[in-house]
């Protein structure tokens, strides 16, 4: 039976599709953040309309609302509306939460764009990848607290623990690169 | 650190560029350089073998130990003690 050789580190590894993948999310997500909150600001923040109007901006809003309308279930729309109906204050924090979100997740895929960069290059027990293992854990952090996720904090705890291990790792490397 | 790597004066004293005797004993200008730069935390015995057997000398030859401290004092105290 053939066995299944795959490369981890290095020049065209599992490290380098991730590298790819990642280049391609962190790019992505800032045009992609931009659209959604585009989109979230003419569907949440003015007041609901039931048809378009002269402008362009209330033809605009008319046609995003009618848009999400079709893509949410009966239940979805009368929350919708229920939300449309708060004050523009309260409203505006949904507008202020998503843009949180999206900039912890912008500054994740890219920290772990840079952990997979080095891995790429083979460098793997470094100080400079103890750094961004700590960063990644603690922006996990802050994500998890503002998701109210414990499923991302477990995950931040268990980042946490391996910057402990690459850290032990690097001074091992350090140990062995400097052995003549 | 306390032990020096006297690699330098070897080399001065045998006329022996770092170049030619990383050839020699089979070891990249790189890690010959952090050895004579003082920079190395562990020497292989292997390493140790093939400077001797290249340089003509005794490990003691190459390494000196120079305590940081005695008792407790600097050198530098133990000399301006000793000057007084």
């Amino acid at each position: 039976m053939m066995k299944l050789k795959i490369k981890y580190l290095g020049n065209k590894s599992l490290s380098s599709v991730m590298y790819g993948f990642l280049v391609f999310a962190h790019y992505g997500m800032i045009p992609a953040s931009i659209a959604v909150l585009c989109i979230l600001w003419f569907a949440i923040l003015p007041n609901p309309i039931s048809s378009p109007g002269d402008s362009f901006l209330t033809e605009l809003q008319y046609m995003i609302q009618t848009e999400m309308y079709n893509d949410m279930t009966k239940k979805e729309i009368e929350e919708f509306r229920e939300m449309q109906s708060m004050h523009p204050a309260v409203r505006s924090i949904v507008i202020l939460y998503v843009s949180v979100l999206s900039i912890l997740i912008f500054f994740i895929i890219g920290e772990a764009k840079k952990l997979f960069f080095n891995f790429k290059k083979n460098i793997v027990f470094n100080d400079i990848n103890v750094k961004h293992l700590i960063r990644l854990s603690k922006i996990q952090i802050a994500l998890s607290i503002f998701t109210f996720d414990i499923l991302a904090f477990i995950f931040s705890i268990i980042l946490l623990i391996l910057s402990a291990v690459f850290k032990s790792g690097a001074e091992l490397q350090e140990e062995h690169d400097l052995t003549v | 650190m306390s032990i020096i790597f006297r690699l330098d004066r070897m080399m001065a004293d045998r006329k022996i560029s770092l170049t030619e005797l990383a050839k020699r004993i089979d070891l990249t200008n790189a890690n010959l350089s952090i050895l004579k730069t003082g920079k190395a935390r562990a020497v292989r015995l292997i390493t140790l073998d093939a400077l001797c057997r290249e340089l003509n000398c005794q490990p003691g030859d190459l390494l000196e130990y120079v305590p940081d401290k005695i008792h407790g004092e600097t050198l530098n105290e133990i000399k301006e003690k000793n000057d007084e």
